[in-house]
């Protein structure tokens, strides 16, 4: 990816700067995204984006600290106000540079890394862990409809643990013939 | 820079940890995004109790170093290509909660009580997890802004400071047991499975 010193950079400088600064960082580096990355900005569309903006920039300052300022009839805590509405961007700034930096990732560069931490065998292990995971998945079913068949949801209920060893040894068994195949 | 280097991993390692990352990555993908789109409180503690049973069963199995954090990311690395949208947080957790466990198994060695620690620790890492997330994108600030609605609710209604710190006390302390109890059964859960492969 071009830019990813540069998205890393933003993330670090949202989380070191203050309030006063990030304020007028953010629609900077929201519009940057926009451009550059054609960044969807759905994050406005959901409503935890909302909630998060009414506790931070809403309530606190209204409930916070002492009264310092009056809109309308709204008396609020001006400092309060400005460090809400840091924090606020700070949040979307840093999830949209993580999104941003995700779409990017290419999966070869997060294997190198595994490898180059030492896990030699990860690109191994991914590659068998998609080969398996239609077998694992059909063999989880399989045992979750024998049990309702059988009646014996409440012997499994009476014994988790020995339910849960067999599922997992029929499981590995069954994944070492699909593999050997 | 090499961390930890799993070597002579044979083809059954191989294929066992495979099996694992998938049963976890299937539990995170579909019972981790059912959860997130209906908002069940206590999600976290929910997804990682299930972790820790998963982790814990498979230590009994993969013995070699290193393989619950090669588990760990394997299944972040499934979570992240499934296409279930990319969220930091349960990704981050996935790995954190795989490296406690390697690490509590790997320093102090795999047993039942290790195995109850390990899941006390990673139900009261769960718990500290979200706070740590939140000091990452809204700052250190968002604990003063905690501390002041906590101090304006409970002088609102007259309740002493001492309740809230019981109150969370109590609560870490339910995460704990939980943990461990839960633990207990994921090792009880391995010994089985490790007894049952034997003699297949």
């Amino acid at each position: 990816m071009k830019n990813q010193k540069i998205i890393i950079a933003v993330i670090v400088s949202v989380m070191i700067f203050p309030s006063y600064l990030v304020i007028p960082l953010t629609p900077i580096v929201l519009t940057a995204y926009y451009i550059i990355y054609n960044s969807s900005l759905d994050i406005f569309k959901k409503k935890s984006t909302y909630f998060l903006f009414f506790v931070l920039v809403i309530a606190q300052p209204l409930l916070i600290g002492e009264k310092s300022s009056v809109f309308w009839i709204l008396n609020y805590n001006k400092e309060i106000l400005i460090k809400g509405l840091g924090m606020f961007n700070r949040a979307i700034v840093i999830i949209n540079s993580i999104k941003i930096l995700n779409c990017a990732a290419e999966e070869t560069s997060i294997k190198k890394f595994w490898t180059q931490i030492g896990f030699g065998e990860f690109e191994n292990v991914l590659s068998k862990t998609h080969e398996v995971l239609p077998a694992v998945k059909k063999a989880l079913n399989e045992s979750f409809i024998q049990i309702r068949k059988s009646g014996s949801i409440w012997k499994c209920f009476l014994n988790p643990s020995d339910t849960a060893a067999r599922l997992i040894v029929s499981l590995l068994t069954a994944s070492q013939i699909t593999i050997k195949k | 820079m090499k961390i930890i280097e799993t070597k002579n991993l044979t083809r059954i390692d191989l294929i066992n940890t495979a099996v694992f990352g998938a049963v976890w990555g299937l539990a995170e993908i579909s019972l981790g995004a059912l959860m997130h789109s209906s908002k069940i409180p206590f999600r976290g503690t929910i997804m990682s109790s299930l972790a820790v049973v998963i982790i814990i069963t498979a230590k009994a199995l993969l013995k070699y170093k290193g393989s619950l954090i090669l588990l760990g990311g394997v299944t972040a690395m499934l979570r992240l290509s499934m296409g279930i949208g990319f969220n930091i947080t349960p990704f981050a957790a996935i790995i954190i909660e795989s490296v406690i466990a390697e690490i509590i198994f790997d320093t102090i060695g795999f047993r039942k009580v290790t195995a109850v620690i390990a899941g006390a620790v990673i139900l009261l890492y769960t718990l500290i997890h979200g706070m740590i997330m939140q000091v990452i994108f809204l700052g250190v600030d968002i604990y003063s802004v905690y501390y002041e609605i906590i101090i304006k609710i409970t002088s609102s209604f007259s309740i002493p400071e001492s309740y809230i710190i019981i109150f969370i006390t109590l609560f870490a302390l339910t995460h704990i047991i939980m943990g461990g109890v839960i633990g207990g059964f994921g090792y009880s859960v391995g010994a089985k499975a490790e007894e049952l492969m034997k003699t297949k």
